[in-house]
């Protein structure tokens, strides 16, 4: 035996590494739903979060969300007809408001299919800093595309969205007094989210038009 | 070598599986200074939350920038009782590092 064969390690076989790798592999799986699934994402299949006070609690609006911005099928899609559209469901009507405190921002976005449309206007008590803008389906908060950005106290107008996702608008309080905000909107859009800037988020209820709501006055 | 072998593969999947992949989340504060200790270069601060009034440590970098009227300020600025304004990353309100401060007049 040469002093090279004493010091050259045992080799690994195959069998041995694939073994550890499936060992391993394994023992990540444990830990992500033992204890990452529930401190990370409030999700807790084998109940060993709330045994180990890992959970994470998530506000209810939050838990909400998800189900109310997931996009209905194709329910509130376009679907082109020349210079017209058809959607397969009646248009939503919204009408909030919202009090901002000193310094102190709010989202408010609708979920729009690529193509569907609403009109909107809004008004402040005092000029607000005012971003109206789109954040697409994929791509998270470095995809959003500004619309309309401006400082002002009311708008009115119309979309037709870009693209799927969340499209609405931030109002910034600029100053140390408290502003209202009130916006009424009509469209067909299928969620609407209110996000502060605490960062709670609060889905709103959507209401259908009605004959008696939506009939001019005579 | 086996168990070597064993242990850096383990190792690997661990940290894989147990390192966040959520983004930070952007907090404001809207508050008073408390104090602002400038060899930790962290912010204590107060605000009112849900009509609680509560404290957070904040993290302030190097890169922080700090404004007052428009103009440059500096960490040395935030004396206690000033009104503020604190955009910060974080997972929570126990690992905070403000991303731009704002000295601002008392709300009225």
């Amino acid at each position: 035996m040469t002093s090279a064969d004493r010091t050259r390690p045992d080799p690994v076989s195959a069998t041995q590494l694939a073994i550890a790798t499936a060992a391993a592999l394994a023992g990540a799986v444990i830990i992500l739903a033992v204890a990452v699934l529930p401190a990370e994402y409030g999700i807790d299949p084998l109940r060993t979060g709330a045994a180990l006070g890992l959970l994470r609690s998530l506000p209810t609006e939050v838990a909400n969300e998800s189900a109310a911005a997931a996009p209905s099928g194709t329910a509130l899609k376009p679907e082109q007809h020349g210079a017209s559209s058809k959607y397969s469901a009646p248009y939503h009507v919204d009408r909030a408001q919202f009090v901002l405190g000193p310094y102190q921002y709010i989202e408010y976005k609708y979920q729009l299919a690529q193509g569907a449309t609403m009109v909107f206007a809004w008004e402040a008590s005092a000029p607000v800093i005012h971003d109206f803008h789109g954040a697409p389906e994929e791509g998270g908060a470095d995809a959003e595309v500004s619309i309309d950005k401006a400082t002002r106290s009311r708008a009115s107008g119309s979309l037709a969205a870009p693209f799927a996702g969340m499209h609405g608008w931030y109002w910034e309080n600029p100053g140390g007094t408290s502003i209202t905000i009130t916006m009424t909107s009509a469209g067909f859009y299928n969620a609407a989210i209110e996000y502060r800037s605490n960062h709670t988020r609060h889905v709103h209820e959507l209401a259908r038009p009605t004959a008696g709501v939506d009939a001019p006055e005579r | 070598m086996f168990g070597r072998t064993f242990a850096a593969v383990t190792l690997t999947c661990l940290i894989g599986a147990t390192t966040p992949t959520r983004a930070h989340d952007m907090f404001r504060f809207v508050g008073t200074v408390v104090k602002m200790d400038v060899a930790k270069k962290s912010l204590r601060m107060k605000f009112v939350e849900n009509k609680k009034e509560l404290v957070v440590d904040i993290a302030v970098t190097e890169r922080t920038p700090i404004e007052r009227d428009g103009k440059k300020a500096s960490r040395s600025d935030l004396k206690p009782g000033l009104n503020v304004v604190v955009d910060a990353l974080g997972d929570d309100y126990e690992s905070l590092v403000a991303e731009k401060i704002k000295i601002v007049p008392p709300p009225r």
